[in-house]
């Protein structure tokens, strides 16, 4: 993964030749089909709140120019909802990209405190006992953000809680050792 | 001659969306289907893992897969594992390897028993009764075969099967927010709010809904997102809890008393059926 966080670094390059490496050939020329109709824009939920929409996403990434797209506050504002893909009139898989150019952000150490806490942390917590304790997840993301968020969830702890909805941590059996190394690995 | 399928419970039916699990069981049941849960199930992984490595989120797919015999079906009442699930079945279809095939519970209910059977099952029509279905936004684009990714019907069609009116309802298939709740609190609770205004503008007594996600968004945190909003709450309940009411399940699993939103409303509009 070193290798590509170097070049994301590197002054903006047009160069697209490492840009298909990284999202795969198949998909680069898939984004090239795009005739920036603007229908996942308008179909997006967050796009309004965006700095660059969706349709200017894969028109970044088409064209090689990855970096302004890795700090879109875009790709982290979607919820992968799948209306933009679902619409898209020439098949091209919008909201996987802006999967992968998340991925591709927190490895390259760009993504916001928030952003970045709550993926990783949630993968610790899911991988510690192969399932997700909330209370947990909860307190460990708070405590890489701001430990006072946790005064915001009060009232929806004090609900669950109320109704009986809290109860221990449930373990899988399942091997995870392979994820668990992967996830070292990704960093 | 019951039915078996491999249930993979997902993390929130055993504790912030009991009443989901409960009533989903029971109403399987009744219908001559058993849900078997996968032993060791590891967590789908959620938005959160595709966002921190895509490989991870497949990875734990194929792992829930791989607890299933090949040619079997594996059923999910979430929208959220079923799109990761269904991720790991259409990766290793590609591949040529075998899978299982990964369905919803709402469809393996509307798609195995069916309608007929449905009725059949009804002994207390919900007369009077007037909801907004509520879709959610992956059932239907993660699998278009089943129902239009567009205008989905099948929810409407239950509903009016259990003596139901469905209200025309725009905001369907809108994201409730749940996958940025731990990142973006406050967009999430606002796309949540957008829908809940819609519901009561819609004039209906009830959201129904069929995923976990968009039921904590929707129901654990309504207040916050009705905040501002003139008149009062609308009760949120998962479609199996509609079912067991019909069906005159006991009033254990109904559940009725563990949704956030008081379902008194629910009852009450029963209760003046055919006003």
């Amino acid at each position: 993964m070193a290798e590509f966080v170097k070049e994301v670094n590197a002054p903006t390059s047009r160069d697209s030749a490492w840009v298909s490496k990284l999202l795969g050939f198949k998909d680069l020329k898939l984004l090239r089909r795009c005739i920036q109709c603007g229908t996942c824009s308008g179909s997006c939920g967050v796009a309004p709140l965006a700095d660059y929409t969706p349709r200017m996403i894969v028109n970044l990434v088409a064209r090689g120019d990855i970096r302004p797209a890795l700090q879109s506050n875009m790709i982290f504002l979607c919820t992968n909802c799948l209306a933009c893909t679902t619409r898209c009139p020439r098949g091209i898989p919008v909201a996987d990209l802006m999967m992968k150019l998340r991925n591709m952000s927190i490895q390259a150490h760009l993504a916001s405190a928030e952003d970045d806490a709550s993926a990783r942390e949630f993968v610790r917590t899911l991988l510690k006992r192969g399932r997700i304790y909330e209370p947990e997840l909860m307190v460990r993301f708070a405590m890489r953000t701001s430990p006072l968020s946790l005064l915001g969830m009060r009232g929806q702890a004090i609900s669950l809680f109320q109704k009986g909805k809290i109860g221990l941590p449930s373990k899988s059996g399942t091997d995870l050792s392979d994820l668990k190394k992967k996830f070292k690995e990704v960093g | 001659m019951a039915r078996t399928y491999s249930f993979f419970p997902g993390c929130s039916v055993h504790s912030m969306v009991i009443e989901y699990g409960r009533s989903g069981l029971a109403v399987c049941k009744s219908l001559g289907i058993e849900l078997s849960e996968i032993p060791d199930w590891v967590c789908c992984g959620a938005t959160p893992t595709a966002s921190y490595d895509y490989d991870i989120s497949l990875g734990l797919g194929e792992k829930n897969l791989g607890k299933v015999k090949a040619g079997g079906s594996i059923v999910t009442p979430c929208s959220a594992c079923f799109k990761n699930l269904k991720n790991a079945e259409n990766h290793l279809k590609e591949n040529k390897a075998h899978a299982p095939r990964v369905q919803h519970l709402f469809q393996m209910i509307f798609e195995d028993a069916g309608l007929d059977a449905i009725k059949g099952k009804v002994t207390k029509p919900l007369k009077g009764l007037k909801v907004a279905s509520y879709y959610g936004c992956l059932l239907t684009r993660v699998d278009p075969s089943f129902d239009s990714p567009e205008n989905p019907r099948k929810m409407d069609e239950l509903v009016t099967a259990l003596g139901a009116e469905a209200v025309p309802f725009a905001y369907k298939m809108k994201c409730c927010g749940g996958p940025v709740i731990l990142s973006k609190q406050s967009l999430a609770v606002s796309l949540a709010g957008t829908i809940l205004k819609a519901a009561k503008e819609s004039g209906a007594d009830a959201v129904v809904v069929l995923c976990p996600m968009c039921g904590m968004m929707l129901d654990l945190y309504q207040k916050e997102a009705l905040k501002g909003v003139k008149g009062g709450a609308i009760p949120v309940v998962y479609f199996t809890q509609l079912m067991a009411l019909a069906f005159g399940l006991k009033d254990d699993d109904v559940a009725l008393d563990m949704n956030f939103v008081s379902t008194k409303p629910v009852i009450e509009a029963l209760a003046g059926g055919g006003r």
